[in-house]
């Protein structure tokens, strides 16, 4: 459950660089910013936490990014949180595949953060409408 | 010596031999995992600095930036792998803003010098860290290094001339294609398109070479990239090539692009005299192009013998508009010679193409 009423947001990726480069610029934007190594977390921390917000990277070993979307859009209680697909350029294809499952927006690896909280932020006020 | 005393000795120097590899290779192991641990522990309390750099605000990127510049060796040696591998996870600002503390650092001189080395994996390492970095300068040391003896050097220097993109790295990567040093063409095809837009006049180029393989590549990668400007190239690949490996691939390319004008050269590619692989070819990429006026010739192929060719013939027609719709249910209806009309058909109701 929430403690804070700072935004929430789950950061996704198994690699360490991203989930910190991401973090840091989230918390430096304000926002409260959850972990996860993996799909499994993702979906645990997802269920658990209940974040505003999910970025979510596409590549992961396990489940995918597309699959978490799924598993996300599936059930009626994580239905309608937002999700952002980190992608590489090579894997742009999955994108498609992304929007189709349900995410609401990507971001091309590399990426800028400072792009990356644009991102966020128009994401999050397109949910609130 | 008895014959079997001999080979008892030697089975046992072998089994000595092997139980000592065994042993290096975990005492290897185990000294660069000790090493990376140490190395870690130095450089997790620079980490926040790390993080400033690459996305604080401008104000503290400059102060973080100063900071990792006035390190002291071992500490700068030890975050300096941690800041190399931040290059291919960030743009633009943020990018350069690690390059110039690599930079400041001495590490990309030193990269430019590692390109020298007599060790592969230190030319290797150099490449890598300077296509990382999307240095211009470095362009003609790393085209110079495709020609190196050492094929994993060869491959890494072609990924840092597309990371980089400059257009004067298109030809040689091209030239490296069918030669006795040569780079595998899926690397040479990435790194052109990375370059994008800047290498389509060396495609072109590339389009008259004696080589077959690297007209073939050439004509591909064309394709890929949507090079506008190579429709003429291609074309005249198409109608005149003497191998038929290069005008499969400029019809695809020619399909991928889809220029109408093209049309003529494909139908005339379909031609029942020409080779079955080029003719399904030219037939798909038809469709691709869409064009009404292919459509009398794609519903005579989709009624042809050759099954490949008639299948991408009724799907292309599919993807032509009206014209191709109606011709393809004409067909449909001939019990004979209408079985891929129809199955086209019914993939198109089923993918939602077609009502």
């Amino acid at each position: 459950m929430p403690t804070t009423d700072a935004t929430r947001v789950l950061v996704v990726d198994d690699d360490r660089d991203i989930r910190d480069l991401v973090t840091f610029k989230l918390v430096q934007a304000g926002y409260e910013v959850r972990q996860a190594e993996d799909g499994l977390q993702a979906l645990d921390a997802v269920r658990e936490w209940g974040p505003d917000l999910v970025v979510l990277d596409v590549m992961m070993p396990g489940l995918s990014g597309i699959d978490v979307t799924r598993e996300l859009r599936a059930d009626p209680a994580t239905a309608a949180t937002p999700v952002i697909l980190l992608t590489a350029k090579a894997q742009e294809a999955d994108v498609e595949t992304g929007f189709v499952t349900g995410a609401d927006d990507y971001v091309v690896k590399p990426f800028s953060p400072r792009e990356l909280v644009s991102r966020v932020q128009a994401v999050l006020a397109r949910a609130r409408r | 010596m008895t014959p079997a005393a001999a080979l008892s000795l030697v089975i046992a120097a072998i089994g000595v031999l092997v139980v000592a590899l065994a042993l290096l290779t975990v005492a290897r192991r185990w000294s660069n995992r000790r090493r990376e641990a140490r190395r870690l522990a130095v450089a997790e309390p620079l980490r926040p600095l790390l993080l400033t750099l690459v996305a604080g605000e401008p104000d503290e990127t400059d102060a973080a930036a100063a900071a990792l510049v006035a390190l002291d060796r071992p500490r700068w040696r030890a975050i300096e792998p941690d800041l190399e591998a931040m290059l291919v996870k960030v743009r633009g600002e943020t990018h350069e803003s690690v390059v110039r503390v690599l930079e400041q650092r001495g590490s990309l001189a030193r990269a430019l010098h590692r390109l020298t080395s007599r060790d592969p994996v230190q030319r290797a390492r150099g490449a890598e860290l300077l296509g990382a970095c999307r240095r211009e300068g470095a362009a003609e040391d790393l085209v110079e290094l495709l020609a190196d003896p050492d094929p994993e050097v060869r491959t890494v220097a072609a990924r840092a001339l597309g990371r980089i993109g400059s257009p004067r790295a298109a030809l040689p990567l091209l030239a490296t294609i069918g030669t006795r040093t040569d780079v595998p063409p899926r690397i040479v095809a990435t790194a052109l398109l990375r370059i994008g837009v800047a290498a389509h006049p060396a495609l072109v180029t590339a389009m008259s070479d004696p080589e077959a393989l690297r007209r073939a590549t050439a004509a591909e990668i064309a394709g890929l990239d949507g090079a506008v400007t190579a429709v003429d190239g291609l074309l005249r690949l198409l109608a005149h090539d003497e191998a038929v490996e290069v005008r499969i691939r400029a019809a695809r390319a020619l399909g991928r692009i889809g220029m109408p004008r093209s049309t003529p050269a494909l139908v005339a590619a379909t031609g029942d005299e020409q080779p079955v692989a080029l003719r399904t070819v030219a037939a798909r990429a038809l469709g691709e192009l869409g064009d009404p006026a292919a459509v009398p010739r794609l519903a005579e192929l989709a009624a042809g013998p050759d099954h490949r060719v008639a299948s991408n013939a009724a799907g292309s027609l599919v993807r032509s508009g009206g014209a191709g719709l109606a011709a393809l249910s004409a067909l449909a209806d001939d019990p004979e010679r209408g079985a891929h009309a129809r199955e086209a058909l019914a993939t198109a109701r089923l993918r939602g193409l077609v009502p």
